[in-house]
């Protein structure tokens, strides 16, 4: 199966590949199932793509002390 | 008057459809640019959020590995098995020397209504400049109270085939055919085919 055609434009990407423990996102979504990706989809759309958008759709929270955005 | 000769136009669209990709890494399509403004809540929202991503790289690697925990925790994401030597020595998932054809990020929204805003402006001046388009003979027999509910409804006609094809007549038309992408050169197909069909279905209804 290929991998995500985003992945050298794509900032989560770069986090992923450098932490074994986020090693975890690339495995079940950029190389095999990035179909299921929101990211993804939201390119493919051309709609906008917060940096924190996580793959599953949640949008990462703020660090504490700060307003909290959309879940 | 004739407004541009046809190779001054199509020499325009080329320029603007390229200079496009080069200024923002994404295909030029117009549909896809309203249809932004279709969900404008939404893409404000998103805008929102990206302004308000954490910052630092200490405080993203804290918030990423709480997500990542709680995803686990979800049964969202499940561990890899161990790889196989076999499958450790398979071939790369992108061949080796051909570039991934990745899209840049869309541009901001006040971008996006700065192009819509240009495609009127363009019009009204070509309409200043003194030259008169051909809109009387593409309404023709449409002239009347009938002629806003018929544009109506072929503006929003237009605009579901263009969301339910992903692309209108200049992201698949313009761009796509350029590109020798095979779904762009099949939807152009379609909408060529479907506008000749239309087209004569009603030319013989008012002939």
């Amino acid at each position: 199966m290929s991998a995500c055609e985003h992945e050298s434009v794509c900032p989560l990407f770069r986090l992923f590949t450098m932490s074994s423990c986020l090693g975890i996102w690339k495995q079940n979504y950029c190389d095999a199932e990035w179909r299921r990706c929101e990211r993804h989809r939201r390119v493919g759309e051309g709609q906008a793509v917060p940096p924190n958008l996580l793959p599953n759709g949640r949008v990462l929270a703020l660090p504490p002390g700060s307003h909290r955005g959309a879940p | 008057m004739t407004v541009l000769p046809w190779w001054a136009a199509g020499a325009a669209l080329a320029v603007t459809a390229v200079g496009h990709w080069i200024v923002e890494r994404r295909p030029l399509g117009v549909s896809g640019v309203v249809a932004r403004f279709a969900n404008v809540r939404g893409e404000l929202r998103a805008e929102r959020e990206a302004s308000r991503a954490p910052t630092g790289a200490e405080a993203l690697a804290a918030a990423l590995a709480e997500a990542t925990a709680e995803a686990i925790a979800g049964g969202e994401l499940v561990a890899a098995a161990p790889s196989s030597p076999a499958a450790s020595t398979a071939a790369p998932a992108t061949p080796p020397g051909r570039a991934p054809r990745a899209l840049g990020p869309p541009a901001p929204l006040l971008g996006h209504a700065a192009f819509l805003a240009g495609l009127a402006a363009g019009g009204l001046l070509v309409r200043l400049a003194g030259a008169r388009l051909d809109a009387a003979g593409a309404l023709a027999g449409h002239a009347g109270a009938g002629s806003l509910a018929v544009l109506a409804a072929g503006g929003l006609l237009l605009g579901f085939g263009g969301a339910w094809m992903g692309g209108c007549t200049t992201g698949h038309g313009i761009t796509g055919c350029a590109r020798l992408m095979p779904g762009s050169l099949l939807a152009t197909a379609v909408f060529l085919a479907t506008a000749a069909l239309v087209a004569s279905v009603l030319g013989g209804a008012r002939s």
